[in-house]
């Protein structure tokens, strides 16, 4: 597949800057550390944000696992991808703060229209109709209706653009339950949106 | 390869499919419309799959740039820090997690004491000498601990006998682990307000700038950032400031503080006077303060505060002195509080401020 030989490629690229990174950090130079926050902390901390709305506590969380990358340099042997690596820790460790002070959050307190969360559609300059918005609003809303798994199994591999092998590893699951997890959340989506535009194309109707 | 057994959800699971609706090129676009042109009865459910993939919100969480340079500059100090069990309080930060932070600490704390106690022990039964050479034994050697807060970072401080000390930005202080049996004695750059743990058969005392601050039981603020200047402002209790030159010539008593008097100190002599608790021991509590703060010292607080430093492309003509009130604001916020009152623009380029005075404005 073609796509896929694509992505390798990249993958490769990016891994390599990575790599020298990791090779600055393990000589004991916290610029190495401060390259790979420049990199990824943005990312981080909008999926921590979205694992749990709760912006103290991602902060505190991104914090340790830069301080525990820097920590254990030398017990570290390698790490073939960073990225993967790093919203691995970050994950385990909101869960395990969480689960402390029972704080974590479903995605579906969050009010959507606070500025925080924006919808972006990938078409903007061909909508703004009306019903583009709905179906956007369909989208959101069948999204926010899934449970805790499945939402998080849709962030890896539709958001955060992760293979079934990242997120199985991430999520700490065999490949294919992570591919039955995404079948049963794409299934929920597709009723939910359908639902949802249904009822809007008949309200448009009257 | 073959979708005749597709379903929407297959579709969406496909990672080419979502390669060819979100990023289309031509070698996908043949062979996604061969594909579909050999399976016409799928274009129902190609048609729900690419709608469903092109309405897919994008959750996006910004994380503002100030926010990220000033979590790293934690992260930095931090690392240096790593040995020591210290909590680091952000500027911006609220304090909701700190508790749970210097709870883990305290576990650590624990587990180090433990792990040290055990090393101690069993070193001790090695090297501990034939009996009869108990006499020998010698006092631990006192081992001396600095802490030093960069620009932009503020700690916490618990001292050995339950003194809290609050270490402003850009400072640095210097204890012995232990205190000795007789007195407890610290040494600072820079500012810190100091909680002292009562102890009455043992005086605290803080050196800094020529000055030494010698207490019982209190709260009080020293700021020595500029040698050869010193305030300490007291708080509560009772302290005596002795000029440490002076003191050596002559059997100088030094000066005794009552609560709400500072201690004004420079080269050519000291004054004291009443102050205004908020403006001195604000710091401590997220607050800046100007009262008719002349520019240099604004400058100093705060480039001191968020870790960045100011370059002026004029000078101003008149002197300028600032007057305004910030509670946990952001540089952003402060500058242009400060742009509007005292006539100048700013532009903040990473951790570098510019500042333009409007001075042809002033004259007119």
């Amino acid at each position: 597949m073609n796509s896929k030989a694509d992505q390798t490629i990249s993958e490769e690229a990016f891994c390599t800057e990575d790599q020298l990174f990791w090779q600055i950090i393990k000589a004991g130079d916290p610029k190495g550390l401060e390259r790979f926050y420049e990199k990824y902390a943005e990312e981080l901390f909008s999926f921590g944000m979205n694992v749990v709305s709760e912006k103290e506590l991602v902060k505190d969380c991104i914090q340790e696992v830069f301080l525990e990358l820097w920590r254990y340099r030398s017990s570290l042997n390698s790490i073939r991808n960073f990225r993967l690596y790093l919203f691995k820790c970050l994950r385990n460790r909101i869960f395990h703060e969480s689960a402390k002070i029972r704080l974590i959050k479903p995605i579906e307190d969050v009010p959507v229209h606070n500025g925080q969360l924006q919808v972006e559609a990938e078409e903007t300059n061909l909508i703004a109709s009306q019903i583009e918005l709905e179906k956007q609003e369909a989208m959101a809303d069948a999204l926010r209706k899934l449970p805790d798994r499945q939402k998080e199994v849709i962030q890896y591999l539709f958001f955060e653009s992760f293979t079934y092998e990242q997120t199985s590893d991430i999520m700490g699951i065999n490949v294919q339950s992570v591919y039955t997890l995404a079948w049963k959340a794409l299934n929920r989506l597709k009723k939910h949106y359908s639902k949802g535009v249904a009822l809007f194309c008949l309200f448009q109707f009257f | 390869m073959d979708i005749t057994n597709y379903t929407t959800e297959d579709f969406l699971l496909d990672s080419s499919f979502r390669e060819w609706v979100l990023r289309p090129n031509a070698t996908l676009n043949i062979k996604w419309e061969k594909l579909i042109e050999e399976n016409p009865g799928k274009r129902q459910q190609v048609r729900l799959a690419r709608e469903m993939l092109l309405h897919l919100p994008q959750w996006k969480h910004q994380f503002q740039t100030e926010e990220k340079t000033l979590l790293w500059k934690q992260i930095h100090y931090n690392l240096k820090e790593e040995q020591v069990e210290i909590p680091v309080v952000p500027i911006h930060s609220k304090s909701t997690l700190e508790k749970r932070r210097i709870r883990k600490n305290d576990d650590y704390t624990w587990l180090r004491v433990a792990i040290i106690l055990i090393i101690v022990l069993g070193l001790g039964y090695f090297l501990m000498p034939l009996p009869g050479d108990e006499t020998d034994v010698e006092e631990p050697a006192v081992a001396f601990v600095e802490r030093v807060t960069p620009p932009g970072v503020k700690a916490h401080i618990t001292l050995g006998d339950g003194s809290k000390v609050i270490l402003n930005a850009n400072s640095k202080l210097t204890f012995p682990k232990p205190f000795d049996q007789d007195r407890r004695e610290v040494f600072l750059e820079g500012e810190a307000y100091f909680e002292i743990a009562k102890d009455s058969m043992r005086v605290f005392s803080v050196h800094s700038g020529g000055l030494e601050t010698i207490a019982l039981g209190t709260s009080f603020n020293v700021e020595a950032y500029t040698d050869g200047f010193c305030n300490v402002a007291l708080v509560s209790g009772k302290v005596i400031v002795q000029d440490k030159v002076a003191n050596d010539k002559s059997d100088n008593k030094g000066t005794t503080l009552s609560p709400g008097e500072m201690l004004k100190y420079n080269s050519r002599g000291f004054m004291v006077k009443a102050f205004d608790e908020e403006s001195v021991v604000g710091w401590t509590k997220k607050l800046i303060l100007f009262e008719h703060t002349p520019l240099p010292k604004a400058v100093r607080v705060l480039e001191n505060w968020y870790g960045v430093k100011f370059h002026f492309v004029n000078q101003p003509e008149n002197k300028i002195s600032f007057k305004g009130r910030f509670q946990d604001e952001t540089l952003q916020n402060v500058m242009k509080g400060l742009s509007y009152a005292a006539g100048f623009s700013y532009q903040i380029d990473g951790d570098r401020v510019y500042i333009t005075f409007n001075n042809s404005q002033i004259q007119r």
